[in-house]
């Protein structure tokens, strides 16, 4: 890194090698990271997950789902959180922007209630509770 | 590689290195985010426990299904198989295929012939079963076997064969 006088200096050509190469990767990462957190996957996610529980699930469980980074992509998308998670006719729909959502058919036969948990400010935390009951007008033992 | 030209000269070939190297990564994310996940094998798994939990609970037969005091096999309960399990197997409307097929074959003791079978579904995912597996536009199944005896004392065999279709979901059509 010596200049043609023998001075120990930097040269700045070099420097803005090294800034782009940092910048190449940076947007490399972030394009990984937005990849790997975006709307539409998230939603097939939380639908199979969901939808899976509530097929292992039996009467009376209550099950509660931290869908936080979920809600953080719904609000920027202006979709409110009972529109995020819908459980009904054996389908769990999760929609996270406008125009998306992706449904996933469940199994078993329950009837499946969605809460959305607000915090002490009166906020959605992004926790939902589920309460999982008997359909009303069957007769099962299970 | 010393003087200027030549430094400039691999700075370039460096970064024409890391646009293809950027391409690719970005092409093998897309392709790995743009699958959707095969949950399916997990899926049929969970159906099977759920119809053998309903046909024998606990090592025990199911008392609608073997009445309890003589061991006598309810001929009604095939017919009531879906509510008495409850199962939902319906898609959103009537003209949508049905994605699942259950069924259950009953077998006193060792006996080679079932004495009762029960099932619900779609038949015609069946001969995906008999295909090689390999091929992932196929539906899932799942095969299993368990024992159970009711109250008078007899054993049964019950062997209960699941499948789940559900490719549009879990399968990349493209």
């Amino acid at each position: 890194m010596k200049g043609k006088r023998g001075e120990g200096t930097i040269l700045v050509e070099n420097i803005i090698y090294l800034i782009l190469n940092l910048l190449f990767f940076a947007i490399l990462i972030i394009f990984l990271i937005k990849q790997s957190s975006g709307a539409a996957l998230l939603e097939q996610t939380y639908s199979k997950k969901v939808a899976l529980l509530i097929d292992q699930a039996k009467p009376g469980m209550i099950i509660k789902l931290n869908l936080e980074k979920g809600m953080n992509i719904a609000n920027s998308n202006k979709i409110t959180p009972q529109e995020l998670l819908v459980i009904e006719d054996n389908f769990v729909k999760v929609t996270l922007s406008k125009g998306g959502g992706q449904e996933y058919h469940f199994f078993n036969d329950l009837d499946v209630k969605v809460f959305p948990e607000t915090d002490d400010k009166g906020e959605y935390s992004g926790i939902y509770t589920l309460t999982v009951n008997r359909k009303a007008l069957s007769g099962g033992i299970l | 590689m010393i003087n200027k030209k030549g430094e400039k000269l691999i700075s370039v070939y460096w970064f024409l290195i890391l646009t293809l190297i950027v391409v690719g990564i970005v092409v093998m994310v897309n392709t790995f985010y743009g699958n959707p996940y095969d949950v399916r094998t997990l899926e049929v798994e969970v159906l099977n426990n759920h119809v053998s939990n309903c046909i024998s609970s606990g090592g025990r037969m199911n008392p609608l299904l073997i009445w309890p005091s003589t061991g006598q096999y309810q001929e009604s309960f095939r017919d009531t198989f879906v509510e008495k399990c409850k199962l939902n197997l319906e898609g959103h409307n009537e003209f949508d295929p049905i994605e699942y097929y259950v069924e259950v074959n009953l077998y006193n003791k060792f006996d080679k012939k079932p004495f009762a079978t029960l099932f619900s579904g779609n038949k015609n995912w069946i001969g995906d079963c008999q295909a090689n597996n390999e091929y992932k536009n196929l539906a899932t199944c799942y095969n299993s076997t368990i024992y159970s005896t009711d109250n008078v004392g007899n054993l049964y065999r019950i062997e209960i064969f699941s499948i789940v279709h559900k490719i549009k979901e879990n399968v990349n059509q493209n």
